[in-house]
């Protein structure tokens, strides 16, 4: 039965969250509206002639090479690292919860890569995957291996990316598995192991995978949309290269905004960025939710 | 008589269920030591105790879930102590029910059959019901769900999930997933103590009336000792890893073995007063002369027990009966609760008394405080210092009937 409210504690109420109200007006929604109006001009950084120009740079966006080209290269990483981080995160946070002596190492290890700066270790990855002497090239050849041109090479260039992306998401995914695996009634595994299942596998089918449902959707958003912004290590790395190679959203609207000043288009390219995201977390709110919280 | 002095309750037959000498440490803590348990076929055996007397770890031993440093377990004739739990043929209901949150009820009573009957590809998401014969399998289970949803009244629940019921629906529905399977036994871990007092109730006649039409072995695990008189064919008694006794309710509460079992066993407690047994062989507090109609053995650190609805209270001083202090009235509807202090000491007592005799000695305690209380000889019980009970004498002149009745 919902009760009709006091006056004086709705006014209340719209006072004590009027703060939030306004910092969120100012912060994010006020610009998000200033970059999808830009969006309808040609609008160039220095030039003080702003033409109105409706959806056309929208539609230039579908004939511009340079961009679709970052739109498959950036769905390509998200299909590259996804996947891998959040089953590798899930089996190592299964590993790690098995043993109660070893779990404070293995979770500080593997959380390093979340923690440390992503700019700072594209350097070692450089070194790493340099061509000639770099130590990933020199243990292929120790077995017989050719050396593979990881960072150099337009074929290799965005498996390259998205290996040091999945080694920087594991450790968040890992440690987000182990919350959810510590959630999960005890009583359960015993309630299976006593129904019959046993194997590991039919107790993980059984009781881990489902239990795990809300933190694996959880994991999956937040793997998909940090994949969707990959940035900083094809700025240090390869600035979208070689030739256009891993060109990927966030770069693109960066050279379009920041080197190329072309505000206008650089809002178009922002509104198709925002509007992706929006589409994702829509599909977690709207229909995942529903299949992975059991009420 | 004989059979109950046995501390674990052994009787000739052979056992269904067969604990032998379980031990079980955790670190230098020693949860159980040396567990001895005879179950009968189709005997319902409550396992009652404080928490923390290891009462959850034994059943967990039973139900394969955790290992014994030593000991084993027989079933049927058949030592189970290296069978995993998954190929026991036991079912365990949990005091968290257990139930998959994603599962409606019909799908968790299906899961133990399916995981026992289905092969792994029967199994298959999809694929695997039009495999091989797993139509038939499948059919035959969905009957034995309506049969067991019939019989536990839940059938209007089986297509809801376990966030859609209520604490009393999802024990049923845990209780049908046990049921289901046909096992043979039944583990119950504490299955009512997540439900309200009244629901508790009502939950433990049908737990009982099911095991009655089941027939199959149950062991129940509670800390509720009055759910275990009222459930149980014979109750065992733990504490501190040890089954202190095994009997029937009756004698569990007429005739405990041990201080432990008197005082944990009874609401409200038993009453124990310590008493030196002089040179006249009877028993002493201070001055005061507690069970006059008895000899004593003398024995130091003797106590005396008797239980609240044994007391008789006097208003007049009588042969027998001792004073003592009327302290509070306390009404409980059919019956009240007159507690009581002893003079000179600060040892409680509480006798059971009908209400309307209560109400007449309260009257009377507004103006002398000193009532007298008296028990009839048969029903102290006595402890030796390290609880074990020993024996009253009686006076000769005692009947050979009562005499009978209380010897050792």
């Amino acid at each position: 039965m919902k009760q009709p409210f006091d006056q004086n504690e709705v006014r209340a109420a719209y006072w004590l969250s009027a703060p939030a109200l306004f910092l969120m007006l100012v912060l994010l929604v006020m610009p998000t509206l200033a970059v999808l109006a830009l969006s309808f001009t040609d609008a160039e950084l220095g030039v003080a002639d702003v033409h109105f120009r409706g959806l056309a740079a929208y539609a230039d966006l579908l004939k511009d090479r340079i961009f679709v080209g970052a739109v498959r290269n950036t769905a390509l990483y998200v299909v590259l690292v996804v996947p891998a981080s959040v089953v590798l995160g899930l089996g190592l946070a299964m590993l790690i919860e098995a043993d109660d002596l070893l779990k404070p190492f293995f979770r500080s290890i593997y959380f390093l890569p979340v923690v440390s700066l992503l700019v700072a270790m594209a350097s070692v990855w450089q070194y790493l995957m340099h061509p000639s002497i770099g130590p990933i090239n020199m243990l292929l050849n120790k077995f017989g291996l050719s050396s593979v041109n990881w960072l150099g090479s337009s074929d290799n260039v965005m498996g390259a990316l998205a290996i040091i992306g999945i080694w920087q998401t594991v450790g968040f995914n890992m440690v987000l598995f182990l919350a959810g695996l510590t959630g999960i009634n005890r009583d359960l595994y015993a309630a299976a192991e006593m129904d019959g299942a046993r194997s590991a596998w039919s107790r993980f089918c059984a009781v881990t995978w489902p239990m795990l449902g809300p933190t694996t959707l959880f994991v999956l958003t937040i793997s998909v949309i940090n994949a969707v912004k990959v940035f900083e290590t094809v700025a240090t790395l390869t600035q979208g290269g070689p030739g256009k190679a891993s060109d990927v959203l966030l770069w693109v609207i960066y050279e379009e905004g920041f080197v190329h000043l072309q505000i206008g288009t650089a809002s178009a390219m922002a509104m198709v960025f925002i509007a992706v995201l929006l589409v994702l977390v829509l599909i977690q709110t709207q229909v995942l939710e529903k299949r992975v919280h059991y009420t | 008589m004989q059979e109950n002095k046995d501390p674990i309750g052994a009787v000739s037959a052979s056992p269904a269920l067969h604990l032998e000498a379980i031990e079980k440490s955790f670190g230098d803590n020693c949860i159980l030591a040396a567990i001895d348990l005879k179950i009968h076929a189709g005997e319902f055996i409550a396992l009652v105790g404080p928490s923390g007397c290891g009462k959850s770890t034994l059943l967990r031993i039973v139900a394969g879930l955790e290992r014994p440093d030593s000991g084993r377990v027989w079933l049927n004739g058949k030592d189970l102590t290296d069978v995993r739990a998954a190929d026991r043929d036991m079912a365990m209901v949990f005091q968290s029910y257990a139930l998959y949150p994603h599962l409606s009820a019909r799908q968790n009573m299906a899961l133990p059959l399916i995981m026992r009957r289905l092969n792994a590809f029967e199994r298959l998401p999809w694929v695997g019901p039009f495999i091989g014969g797993a139509r038939g399998k499948l059919a035959a289970i969905r009957q034995e769900i309506e049969q067991s949803a019939h019989t536990l009244k839940i059938t209007p629940l089986l297509d809801r999930k376990p966030a859609q019921m209520s604490g009393g629906q999802r024990q049923r529905v845990a209780l049908g997933r046990a049921l289901v399977r046909h096992p043979k036994a039944f583990l119950m871990d504490e299955p009512l103590s997540n439900l309200d007092a009244s629901l508790r109730v009502h939950m433990r006649a049908e737990i009982a009336e099911l095991h009655r039409r089941a027939g199959v072995v149950t062991l129940y695990v509670t800390h509720d000792q009055e759910e275990a008189l009222s459930t149980a064919d014979r109750v065992a008694v733990m504490m501190g890893g040890r089954i202190l006794q095994v009997d029937t309710p009756q004698a569990i509460y007429r005739d405990p073995q041990h201080i432990d079992v008197a005082s944990f066993i009874g609401s409200p407690r038993i009453n124990i007063i310590p008493v030196e047994v002089r040179s006249n062989r009877r028993a002493y507090l201070g001055e005061i002369e507690i069970a006059s109609g008895c000899e004593f053995v003398a024995e130091s650190d003797l106590r005396l027990a008797i239980r609240p609805e044994a007391l008789m209270l006097h208003s007049d001083p009588r042969p027998g009966a001792f004073a003592v202090h009327l302290h509070r009235v306390e009404f409980l509807g059919v019956e009240a609760l007159c507690h009581l202090v002893l003079p000179g000491s600060d040892i409680a007592l509480v006798a059971r008394q009908a209400p309307e005799v209560a109400m007449q000695l309260k009257k009377q305690m507004d103006s002398a405080r000193v009532l007298y209380a008296s028990a009839l000889d048969t029903d102290w019980l006595a402890f030796n210092a390290s609880g074990d009970r020993v024996g009253l004498r009686p006076p000769t002149q005692l009947g050979a009937k009562s005499a009978e009745a209380i010897a050792q």
